[in-house]
């Protein structure tokens, strides 16, 4: 598929176009069906919860939501707890993936293994083991928000830690850096001024993975008794269907803007450096828009 | 990708007062050793430049130059020995710390920046300010002849441009001693020549000390001022490039830099040695030559014989390689193959498949014991 869309068309002839329209209609036809499995679902629900109890078009469900203050809080919890992950997550990841690419290349399948344990250990395990492991652990972090967060760096370590695995790989880190250092920089400058500039695709990565992780997690934030907001929406489901729907949608949102708003972000500074010269910052757009149509 | 590497670049001495400001220091490298575990990559090197000095590490793939030069910059541990720059003991220092300049073999601009920001980069580590950062980059862009080039990112130069920035990034910092590891090796042979001559012109207008690493032998002699040739961690020889080439010190060497015929002779006297029906060698007698009269081989280089037309004579035109100015003759006598190097006005006189007979014309560059 990818060669017959590469093929210039000025070097093909009748037969090559024939196959380019072939295959320009079959991606139409599967963009267009993966579409409306996506589309249908969201659009009855909208309906749904427009209509509620009554007949005609309704708000009552999203004017209720809007004023419960519970849905405010537990809202502002994730949101903290995601802010939470998202710092912990760079501050973690950032040296290490550097680290293990510069001076480490060796351990880099072992990084790759233990990154992956949290999808082989199921979540419940994990936070059955931190109760018992950590339940002796002061109030400021076995009470709070703050042992949520530190769960969620570990797991969301599969996304989190390959997406900037993947960036890191793409530079020649050890190049890099020795050229810094022959210049005089320490490691902080280097990190600073050339290394995140260059991972800003893969930072983002981090950033929408594990904000989006934080966002929609139930299990570990039910276990371990904090209403968070994914929380709360599985709460309201159990008695008040269009609400219900109302706070998916609404927490669809709340994820889509932010993706959105970084994709165009991205998109547009990809397009003007692209415009100055060559086309391989698009990558990094790509990239992006690759990481959030995953994280959706 | 069409390579830009016609003459723009002027090194005039308007253009390299800034980085004229740079003295020459002496280097030395003081009995460094360096294992990986079973594999030893440096044993016990001594090597000193002196102030100004152009050196060039050459070996084959594995010989520790490389090894060498980044103990030099202090991108490498070393596990006994010491370095000396300028006369000051800089073992323990890290490499920010150490006054070098570096390029590498790959390429090394930092993506996110432009030329000029990448120029700028060291001096920004140093504290300048963002004018005299701007005309010292101006200046050091304009003496690779890369002005025009101020604004472009890394990705939207060529091969050897983006060296050739590197190079006026490793030298904006006024570096004591400038380290190059085989910047050439990944461009074409074109850019290649061209670059070279620009580097060793740089450096002469300069006058920094410089260590430059190939395996490429024409590179190194081309370039050096005194080469050092290595091997598993060792220096072999440390010498001009003519000393290297007409008088290598070991077998290494001899079999290294250039192409070598081993004939079997005897050992006239002490700056004679005689090879049946081929002549005379002048040579220099060393600590392994064999004593007068012996059985001994006699190495020597294709300009040092010269091939004649001889219905009786003993070798057999193997090939004829047509070089431009020199041919290349290929010659076998029963299992041996020797190469001789002359003229190609001479190239009528052979053809492959005849008879000729070899003559001696100059020196041989070593005698050693038959093995």
């Amino acid at each position: 598929m990818a060669s017959v869309i590469g093929v210039p068309a000025n070097s093909s002839g009748g037969g090559g176009s024939n196959v380019l329209r072939v295959g320009r209609v079959f991606r139409g036809v599967v963009l267009g069906a993966v579409g409306l499995f996506f589309i249908v679902p969201v659009i009855s629900s909208a309906r749904f919860s427009f209509t509620g109890s009554s007949s005609g078009l309704s708000f009552s469900a999203y004017s209720k939501l809007l004023s419960d203050p519970q849905f405010w809080s537990t809202l502002f919890l994730s949101v903290k707890i995601g802010v939470g992950t998202v710092a912990l997550s760079l501050a973690i990841l950032i040296p290490t993936t550097v680290w293990v690419h510069w001076k480490a290349p060796r351990i880099r399948r072992v990084m790759e293994a233990l990154s992956l344990l949290p999808l082989v250990i199921p979540s419940v395990v994990i936070t059955l083991g931190v109760i018992t492991s950590f339940g002796s652990l002061p109030n400021i972090i076995m009470g709070t928000p703050v042992i949520l967060a530190l769960e969620y760096v570990v797991l969301a370590l599969p996304y989190t830690y390959r997406t900037l695995d993947s960036a890191v790989q793409a530079l020649d880190i050890k190049t890099l850096v020795e050229a810094g250092q022959s210049l005089g920089a320490p490691f902080r400058k280097i990190l600073w001024w050339v290394l995140l500039p260059n991972l800003k695709s893969g930072v983002l990565g981090v950033v929408v993975l594990a904000f989006a992780f934080c966002l929609g997690e139930f299990a570990v934030a039910s276990l371990l008794s904090f209403t968070t907001f994914a929380v709360y929406l599985v709460q309201i489901g159990q008695t008040q269907a269009s609400e219900a729907i109302a706070f998916s949608l609404i927490a669809l949102l709340f994820t889509w803007i932010p993706l959105s708003i970084v994709t165009v972000v991205f998109s547009r500074r990809a397009g003007k450096k692209s415009r100055r010269g060559g086309g391989g910052v698009l990558m990094s757009s790509q990239s992006v828009i690759e990481l959030v149509e995953l994280a959706e | 990708m069409m390579e830009m590497e016609s003459s723009k670049t002027s090194v005039d001495g308007a253009n390299v007062s800034d980085a004229k400001g740079v003295q020459g220091v002496s280097v030395r490298l003081s009995k460094v050793s360096r294992t990986y575990g079973e594999v030893r990559a440096l044993a016990q090197l001594d090597l000193a430049a002196s102030p100004g000095e152009f050196v060039v590490m050459l070996g084959p793939s594995g010989c520790g130059k490389t090894t060498a030069l980044r103990a030099l910059a202090g991108l490498e541990q070393i596990d006994s020995g010491a370095v000396f720059i300028g006369g000051k003991d800089v073992t323990r220092l890290p490499a920010s710390k150490r006054s070098i300049g570096m390029v590498f073999q790959s390429y090394s601009l930092f993506p996110n920046m432009t030329s000029a920001a990448n120029v700028e980069f060291g001096l920004k580590v140093r504290g300048f300010s963002a004018a005299e950062r701007r005309r010292r980059a101006h200046e050091m862009l304009e003496m690779v002849g890369l002005i025009e080039q101020a604004n472009r990112y890394p990705h939207q130069m060529s091969g050897g441009q983006q060296q050739r920035v590197a190079l006026a990034r490793a030298l904006a910092i006024k570096p004591e001693v400038l380290l190059l590891d085989e910047p050439l090796s990944a461009l074409d042979a074109k850019v290649r020549a061209n670059l070279r001559e620009q580097i060793k012109q740089l450096q002469r207008e300069v006058g920094i000390t410089t260590f430059f690493v190939t395996h490429d032998q024409e590179e190194a002699l081309s370039l050096a001022d005194r080469v050092a040739v290595m091997s598993d961690g060792n220096l072999e020889q440390f010498g001009t490039p003519t000393e290297v080439y007409s008088s290598p010190s070991t077998d290494f060497v001899a079999n290294f830099v250039g192409t070598v015929n081993v004939f079997c002779g005897t050992v006239l006297d002490d700056k004679v040695a005689v090879v049946p029906n081929v002549g005379n060698f002048p040579y220099v007698r060393g600590i392994g030559t064999p004593a007068r009269g012996s059985r001994a081989e006699i190495l020597v280089r294709p300009e040092a014989i010269t091939v004649r037309g001889d219905l009786e004579g003993e070798y057999l035109v193997a090939d004829v390689t047509f070089l431009g100015s020199n041919v290349r003759i290929r010659v076998q006598k029963e299992e041996s193959t020797f190469t001789v190097i002359q003229g190609s006005a001479d190239i009528d006189i052979v053809a492959p498949g005849s008879k000729v007979s070899l003559d001696a014309k100059g020196t041989a560059i070593l005698v050693r014991s038959e093995r």
